[in-house]
């Protein structure tokens, strides 16, 4: 390095210039940069053609397999072997399957034609993936140290249901890292028939809202599982367990959740609360709710704001009950009695009744921006 | 005096390299950042499910909202490219900021709109509402229209914040194009993560030459102005090099007041937009961070790199100028009233090393440059230039601006690959290449006039002329 910079000093003064330290470091580094610069822009432009080939590439792999598949779904096969052994899919093998880019191509292809297919042609797909080894990629994914790959490989082996693989799964279902957790939880509702939720038993990592509407689709998808209760976890000592399982209950309607729920109601974090209450009405449970407004009243006004809307939502018309919530200071409390008060009780005469309270209550302020916003409709 | 003036020559030449050096590494470690954040996003990206987020019953529900003033030539046309946006529970909420045209009427006639009693719980201040519209058609139950007097941007967003019924809202210009999985991706930091999400930004590109049709995008086209084009490679450097970066180092001080989603209870309990600054959409970012920083709470904001907005970009100078200037302002107005920020480590990141970037590398910079520019010249009427020195050193800021410009296109190429054809490659290179002569001294030049009309408490927006997405629009 010491003599290029001398070389670039030397260079500098035969031009006739008078060199001060640095100069031809701040030179040389400038041409690296350009020279970087010009590495880069090539790169950019050989990807151009990288991409153009791996795009007719795919488009020979898939026009090559396609007629197979199609022939395999409709063909009228006996056996999955008479098709197995077609000249068409022997040389299909030979040529794609034994290179690592043809395998992840045929994963990728076979996944996408899953996703939207059902039943016996669904299960066919999933034989190809297993007589073709395609499964072993999988596997060997799901053994890799990295995330990526991990999870890659366990959303194959559930795509493709590779009950076999179960066992490893769960290993990775309490994995630190979010996504290969999710998906290994997920793989598990999909794979696993006879406990397909014991992986909540000892999860020690959080359950995020993004994992739930997953979990919830992969149940949805999944008519055979039994969600009649989820009693076994409604008293996890995981916050994030306890509320999954109370918005899964509410969900799938398991009434036999009623008692340990209404419990629920009273928990001291306020997410767990406000599930509990939305999953007892999408229970149908009135009583179980109304039973709990004196020991809600005075609480957590974001759990009361709740309990008033579940309760309003079950046709609860306790007017009694609902022009006290009226005099509330918490403005969302208020505004949503009068909400329920207006479905029985005319409007005229409950704005009326703004005019007695006290100025720290929060329903003279709706009253008059009521008022004045009809005023304004009707003009 | 020639001892005095040698020895000032060597410590301001000393000063401009040592500016220099720091600059060129404060933006490659910020690359670095950026690329390693960029991978991880892509990765997970892979993972994502957008229809599982879009049938579900436990998906959060979104507020939009989008401030409109006198925007009568497009203004249809945007609502029903925001109606279209795909989400399960969206609430679209427009604030006609007491527009003087059309604006209100138009919307009232096309989306059948009649006014409603619905009270507000006024939690952030803002101009009275003159009235609230809903449609009659059941298509559109999701559509809220607010009618206020005006109050400026600002102003206009904080309504919406008091109106709006969700946790989440999404702030966006209402001019502005999303795609229609914009706020699936856009939400989905707060679904997960260990810490909670309380803001996400997202990243802008130039729709200007791409084909929109009844507010979707069409087809992704490089811009014919080079004007525009200019502002692409801006853009994809500001976004995918800066802000993922910072985002990455836990540094993020701006969300593009263009779209941003963020959480309603952060937002209205640190106290909403400012009315007050130009630069509303940083300052309130930064509010959000302290608010939750001194209250010693777990928090995050993130940036998504996907290309989710397009908006119209200026295409003259004029219009550009004001644009920056007023970016300016705002920069000026939210560090000097969060300067209790400036190196306190109580701010972690944030105090330490975001402040002091803005402050000397976005602030400063075009006066340091300036500054640069006028030694120099003073130096060459008195005789005593160091060519060499001065040479050597605008040869390097050369090269790493080309070398940074070739690398932003090298990000989207092998990140989103927005740019399809191969001439529209070697359009950006060329305009990297001319980007420091042509481009940089009006940059700088309004840096400058920004720096100006600041001292001088200029508050206007200035206005923007916009030529609109279809064909032969021309809107104030």
């Amino acid at each position: 390095m010491h003599k290029v910079i001398h070389i670039a000093d030397d260079y500098i003064k035969s031009l006739g210039f008078t060199v001060t330290d640095g100069i031809a470091e701040i030179l040389l580094f400038s041409l690296l940069l350009l020279f970087l610069a010009a590495l880069l822009f090539l790169t950019v432009l050989l990807s151009r053609f990288r991409r153009n080939y791996l795009a007719r590439w795919k488009t020979t792999f898939d026009e090559a397999l396609e007629p197979l598949i199609l022939d395999l779904l409709y063909g009228n096969y006996q056996v999955f072997d008479d098709w197995w052994k077609l000249p068409g899919v022997v040389k299909f093998e030979r040529r794609y399957l034994r290179k690592k880019r043809g395998r992840n191509r045929a994963i990728e292809t076979l996944s996408i034609l899953r996703s939207r297919l059902e039943g016996e042609n669904a299960s066919l797909l999933s034989e190809v993936f297993r007589k073709t080894g395609l499964w072993r990629d999988s596997i060997r994914r799901i053994k890799s140290r990295l995330w990526y790959r991990q999870a890659q490989g366990i959303k194959e082996l559930g795509e493709f249901n590779y009950v076999e693989a179960v066992p490893q799964i769960r290993r990775l279902s309490d994995h630190p890292q979010e996504e290969v957790r999710s998906l290994a939880q997920l793989a598990l509702i999909q794979l696993d028939d006879s406990d397909p939720f014991s992986f909540l038993d000892d999860l020690r990592n959080p359950i995020s809202r993004h994992t739930t509407i997953r979990l919830h689709a992969a149940m949805l998808q999944k008519p055979s599982l039994e969600l009649t209760t989820f009693a076994r976890w409604l008293n996890s000592r995981h916050p994030d367990v306890v509320l999954f399982v109370t918005r899964m209950a509410g969900l799938f309607n398991a009434a036999a959740d009623e008692p340990l729920l209404a419990k629920l109601v009273l928990h001291e974090n306020e997410e767990i609360a406000k599930a509990a209450i939305l999953s007892l009405e999408q229970l149908g449970a009135q009583e179980a709710l109304t039973k709990k407004i004196p020991l809600l009243d005075k609480g957590n006004p974001e759990i009361l704001t709740q309990l008033i809307s579940s309760l309003g939502q079950l046709g609860y018309s306790n007017q009694r009950q609902l022009r006290h919530w009226l005099w509330s200071k918490e403005y969302a409390i208020a505004h949503q009695a009068f909400q329920l008060l207006l479905l029985t009780e005319e409007e005229d005469k409950l704005l009326r009744l703004a005019a007695d309270m006290p100025d720290d209550c929060a329903f003279p302020e709706i009253a008059r921006q009521r008022t004045l916003f009809n005023k304004l409709a009707t003009r | 005096m020639k001892d005095f003036l040698t020895q000032f020559t060597w410590f301001f030449d000393g000063a401009i390299l040592v500016y220099v050096i720091l600059i060129i590494s404060s933006y490659l470690i910020l690359t670095y950042y950026s690329a390693r954040a960029l991978i991880e996003y892509l990765r997970k990206a892979k993972f994502l499910n957008p229809q599982q987020l879009m049938a579900s019953p436990l998906s959060p529900s979104v507020s939009l909202i989008a401030p409109a003033y006198n925007e009568a030539n497009t203004i249809v046309e945007n609502v029903k490219s925001l109606l279209a946006i795909q989400y399960p529970q969206l609430e679209v909420i427009i604030v006609n900021d007491g527009s003087k045209d059309q604006t209100l009427q138009l919307l009232i006639d096309a989306y059948d709109l009649h006014a409603v009693p619905q009270p507000v719980n006024y939690r952030l201040k803002h101009q009275e509402i003159r009235n609230i519209y809903k449609s009659s058609k059941p298509v559109y139950h999701n559509l809220t229209i607010l009618d206020k007097v005006n109050g400026g941007k600002a102003d206009a967003l904080n309504t919406g914040l008091n109106v709006a019924t969700s946790d989440y809202i999404a702030c966006i210009d209402v001019d502005c194009v999303l795609s229609q999985d914009a706020i699936i991706k856009m939400i989905q930091p707060f679904l997960s993560g260990k810490k909670p999400c309380i803001a996400t930004g997202g990243v802008i590109r130039i729709a200007n030459s791409c084909v929109i049709e009844n507010g979707r995008l069409i087809s992704v086209k490089m811009p014919d102005n080079l004007l525009a084009r200019f502002q692409v490679l801006e853009y994809i450097r500001a976004f995918l090099m800066g802000r993922m970066g910072w985002s990455k180092a836990d540094g993020l001080l701006l969300i593009s007041g263009a779209f941003g989603i963020f959480n309603k209870e952060i937002a209205i309990k640190a106290g909403g937009y400012d009315h007050n600054t130009v630069g509303e959409d940083m300052e309130l970012i930064v509010r959000m961070r302290r608010y939750m920083i001194e209250r010693e709470l777990p928090y995050r904001v993130e940036f998504i790199p996907d290309p989710l907005c397009w908006t119209e970009a200026p295409s003259t100078y004029k219009v550009l100028g004001r644009q920056r200037n007023r970016w300016m302002r705002g920069t000026i107005e939210t560090l000097l009233q969060h300067k209790k920020m400036f190196f306190n480590p109580k701010y972690k990141v944030l105090g330490m090393l975001s402040y002091p970037y803005w402050l000397f590398f976005e602030w400063l910079a075009p006066v340091i440059e300036i500054t640069g520019l006028l030694y120099f010249l003073i130096l060459l009427m008195l005789g005593q230039p160091n060519y060499i020195f001065s040479m050597s050193l605008f040869g390097l800021v050369y090269a790493f601006a080309i070398f940074m410009s070739v690398l932003a296109i090298f990000f989207d190429e092998f990140t989103f690959y927005q740019y399809k054809r191969i001439r529209d490659v070697f359009r950006l290179l060329a305009a990297a290449l001319l980007e420091p002569f042509i481009h940089h001294p009006m940059i700088v030049r309004w840096g400058i006039q920004g720096n100006i009309d600041f001292l001088k408490g200029k508050k206007s927006w200035g206005d923007m002329t916009r030529t609109g997405f279809g064909p032969k629009k021309a809107t104030k």
